[in-house]
This record gives structure tokens, C-alpha cells and sequence, in this order.
């Protein structure tokens, strides 16, 4: 196996990827020797921003289907390769501390937040991190925000605050304080060393560092915005190594670490 | 410390900061020298313009110099190349934020300088050449040197404007610093903790280093200036 020249796959992709795409990464190195594969992971929004700047890189992997679409419509994508390769999931992920207090997000559910122990919740930035935008879905869903007043994402210049009242949850509790991470994976490491409790991805939570230090409630796929997880090559970048790479994504093999680290694949139904 | 990708890392930082120090001393020394001893209209204004990066968000230089230099900015337009995302970015933002630390050891180094001694030197016949070699040189180094390393310390420490012109790709535009938070996002704490430690130890020799410096120089000063 092997290609003939030696190449480098320039892949940058949503940080909920962080663990999955890099073990992806190792396995489709190991098989092909010749090619390297580097990965920079961010926000979904930063990365599309970067790309429309000039960001040199070779495979976009997006945590929602929105960004790739709006690159494709700009014309900076080959047409046509904008693929689905996975559903994101959702967890309120909560320290192993709460869970001593009797703050358990395996028996309490979303139920967690109106405890009025629970003063900050981490959640994504959902201006540019999908999963933040799903997580402001989840506890909208669930009666924990409301929304204000009626605008599209895109429109979107602030955070929560502008567009959402945490009134529903001021009556009873104290409300809690929305503490941004800049992409999923901050937001965890945000949850892990200071709120104690956020909205993060499965595929995160089931990192070791995330499993050691606590534990979640896994939401259902239908409370929240779904997270349908879309990759594009990117103009003029159509090389083997890069086709080799985006057709790898889609083999039992990918699908098993995609599967281990929680997503669900491409036509397959949990709810 | 395990992680190849961390000596690239480390490597491109020592690279940005070396030319990036590079340039600002030929771009420093001049420019200190009009600060130091010249007087001209718009003087102040051009001082404030040059110290502004001390008091900018790193993030608001970082932003323009995206805009400019971006695939769709002034210059992508004009020139047809880009440099966000580069390493030409990266040495840009770091002349222009470092710039300020440069300066400021250039022109009190200059500034101490007694013009006296120029004067003699000129009227027994020495031409500019010389007197820069022979009377400025020997006199203003510690100060010069000790600007230079404040600001090649300062690249190596970069973030905000690093993180918005080169984004993080890692070997090519990731910096030390930018290392550090991705390892940190990723959960990997043992790694931020070594090469934060590495850090920490070149900034306490090169902030050592400058102490020593300014020491040798006020040595050399007659006491009358002091």
C-alpha cells in the first residue's frame, strides 16, 4: 500500500474531534505509511472564518452541516464532497465533587440545574461552536431559557444573554451564570477545572481525563438542535493522499472509533 | 517532554523571534535615535503610534493585521499574495506588538549617550561610519542588547496576535504559547505543565540575562549621568 510520493493531509476540524479523529488519524497513518496526517482543531465557526481568510488546509470537518454548506455555496469547496460522517451527542457532564453532594446527573437529568447549588454552567460559545448552539436548544427544550425574541444564528452577534432569559429558571433557584468556552473542548476542560458541571459533547466526555473526573447524563438525540457532523475537501485540494483520507472517514474502521468515542454513524437510528 | 510536535513548535518560536529581532534592530535603531535626539513636528504623535501595541489588545492588532494581509485584505488585492497564516504573518504582528519593548531600550540607550563625545569626535575628523562603530556602538550596547532580548523574550511569548494571523497549525504557525493553550483545551495537562515549564525557565535567563546587561552598563556610565 502506500502512495508513491510522500504527502502531508492538512485537516482541520470541530474540536468535539479532538480524541476520535486523532485516533482515526493514527490508524489511516499506520496503513499508509507514506502519508502524514496533521490535524487543527477549534471551534466549528473559527475554523470556517480561518478558511475564508486563506487558512491553507486540505479536509474541513464541521460539528454542524451549516458551515461546509456556506463554504460550498462560496465556492472554496469541490463540489459535491460535503458528506455526512457522524451525529454528534450531548451530555450535561457533572464533577465527581457534585456527585458527592447528591448532584447526579444519571438520576437528576437536566432536573441538575435547578439546584441552587449550581451557580455556573460551562457551555460552548454558541456564536460560533455548534455545540453551544445545541446546548442553548437543550435547556430551552427542557424550560430552562427562554427565548425573546425571534433571530436566525447567523444573525447572531452576542451570546445568550441578547436573545434569552433565564427567567423560567429565577423562580425557586438563584439563576446560574452562563461561562463560555471558546470551542467544546475548552468548554470541557472550563467544567473540569472551574464550573464543575457543562454542556459538552459525548465524544469528549468519554475522553479518560473526562471520565476519570466525573460523570453525565446523556441527552436525547431529539432535545436538541441535531448535530449532523459534515466534512468537505477543499478547493484545489483534491489530491490522492486527500482522497485517500476522506474515503477512509467512511470505513468500518473509522465508523468503530467513531462509534467508541459515541457518535452516531451515518443512517443509523438510536430514538 | 515526549512530544515531537512541541520541539517544532519550540523551534518555529525561536525562528519567529530571531528574525523578528532581527528586523527590529534595523528598524529600532534609526527610529531610536530620531526619538532620543531629534525634534520635529508630529513627534509625539509618531512615539504614540509606535508604544500603541503596549496598551492594544493583542487580539484588536491581531484582528486588522488578519484583515489586512487575509485572503480578502488590501494587500491579497494589490499583490496577490497572503501572508495570514504564514510565517511572514507571524514575523509581521511580531515586529509591530515587540516593537515598543525594542524601542524603548534603543532610545534610553541612545538617549544617555553624551553628544559631546560625538561632537569631538566628528570635528577630529571622523567620519559617521566611524563614530557609529567606534564611539556609539561601544558605549549603547548593553542598552541595545537588552532591548533586543526584552523583545525577542516578548515574541516568545506570544499569543493574542499569533493566535488571530497564524491560527495554530502545528510545525508551521503554532507558537509556543499557542502549544500551551491547545494542550491545555485537549486536556493534557502534563504536557502544558512541561512545556510551560520550559518557557518559564528561557524567560527567567533572558530576564536574567537583560539584569546582568543593564548592570555592565551602568558600570560603564560616568556617574556624572546618573
Amino acid at each position: 500500500m502506500g502512495l508513491a510520493q510522500r504527502d502531508t493531509v492538512r485537516v482541520v476540524a470541530a474540536a468535539d474531534l479532538q480524541y476520535a479523529l486523532a485516533e482515526i488519524a493514527q490508524d489511516f497513518e499506520r496503513q499508509n505509511p507514506g502519508v502524514k496526517v496533521e490535524i487543527n482543531f477549534g471551534s466549528t465557526g473559527k475554523l470556517y472564518t480561518q478558511i475564508m481568510q486563506g487558512l491553507p488546509t486540505d479536509l474541513y470537518f464541521a460539528a454542524d452541516d451549516a458551515f461546509p454548506v456556506l463554504l460550498e455555496q462560496a465556492g472554496r469547496t469541490v463540489p459535491g464532497t460535503v458528506k455526512l460522517y457522524a451525529v454528534g451527542r450531548m451530555v450535561i457532564w457533572a464533577s465527581n465533587s457534585l456527585v458527592q453532594q447528591g448532584l447526579d446527573p444519571r438520576k437528576l437529568g437536566p432536573k441538575i440545574l435547578l439546584d441552587p447549588r449550581i451557580t455556573k454552567l460551562a457551555v460552548a460559545n454558541p456564536v460560533h461552536a455548534p455545540y453551544g448552539r445545541a446546548g442553548v436548544t437543550l435547556l430551552e427544550r427542557f424550560g430552562l431559557l427562554r427565548q425573546t425574541q425571534s433571530v436566525k444564528w447567523e444573525q447572531m452577534t452576542a451570546g445568550i444573554p441578547a436573545y434569552y432569559d433565564i427567567g423560567p429558571l429565577r423562580r425557586g433557584k438563584p439563576s446560574f451564570e452562563f461561562v463560555y468556552g471558546e470551542n467544546i473542548s475548552q468548554t470541557a476542560q472550563l467544567a473540569l477545572t472551574s464550573t464543575n458541571i457543562g454542556l459538552i459533547a459525548l465524544s469528549i466526555a468519554r475522553s479518560e481525563a473526562m471520565e476519570r473526573a466525573g460523570v453525565f447524563w446523556l441527552s436525547p438525540l431529539s432535545s436538541h438542535m441535531r448535530l449532523n457532523q459534515t466534512y468537505v475537501i477543499l478547493r484545489g485540494q483534491d489530491r490522492p493522499a486527500v482522497r485517500r483520507f476522506y474515503d477512509y472517514i467512511a470505513t468500518p474502521e473509522a465508523h468503530r472509533v467513531l462509534r467508541k468515542y459515541g457518535f452516531l454513524l451515518p443512517g443509523e437510528k438510536l430514538e | 517532554m515526549d512530544d515531537p510536535v512541541f520541539w517544532r513548535t519550540l523551534r518555529l518560536t525561536l525562528e519567529v523571534s530571531l528574525v523578528t529581532t532581527a528586523i527590529l534592530l534595523g528598524l529600532g535603531l534609526p527610529l531610536g535615535w530620531v526619538l532620543a535626539h531629534k525634534r520635529f513636528p508630529g513627534k509625539r504623535v509618531l512615539e504614540s503610534i509606535v508604544l500603541l501595541p503596549l496598551t492594544l489588545p493583542p487580539t484588536v492588532l491581531g484582528f486588522y493585521l488578519l484583515l489586512l494581509l487575509g485572503q480578502n485584505g488590501p494587500i491579497a488585492q494589490t499583490f496577490g499574495f497572503t501572508w495570514a497564516f504564514r510565517f511572514e504573518g507571524l514575523v509581521v504582528g511580531s515586529v509591530l506588538f515587540s516593537l515598543p519593548f525594542a524601542l524603548n531600550g534603543y532610545r534610553e540607550a541612545f538617549r544617555s549617550l553624551d553628544l559631546d563625545l560625538i561632537q569631538t569626535a566628528r570635528t577630529l575628523g571622523a567620519g559617521w561610519r566611524r563614530v557609529w562603530l567606534e564611539v556609539i556602538l561601544p558605549i549603547t550596547w548593553p542598552g541595545i542588547l537588552s532591548g533586543s532580548i526584552l523583545a525577542f523574550a516578548h515574541t516568545l511569548g506570544e499569543f493574542g496576535v499569533v493566535l488571530m494571523v497564524g491560527g495554530s497549525i502545528p510545525g508551521k504557525t503554532q507558537m509556543a504559547s499557542i502549544y500551551i493553550y491547545d494542550q491545555v483545551q485537549a486536556l493534557q495537562f502534563g504536557r502544558a505543565a512541561e512545556a510551560s515549564g520550559i518557557l518559564l525557565l528561557v524567560s527567567f535567563a533572558l530576564v536574567y540575562l537583560v539584569r546582568t546587561l543593564e548592570d555592565v552598563w551602568r558600570s560603564r556610565m560616568p556617574s556624572s549621568t546618573r
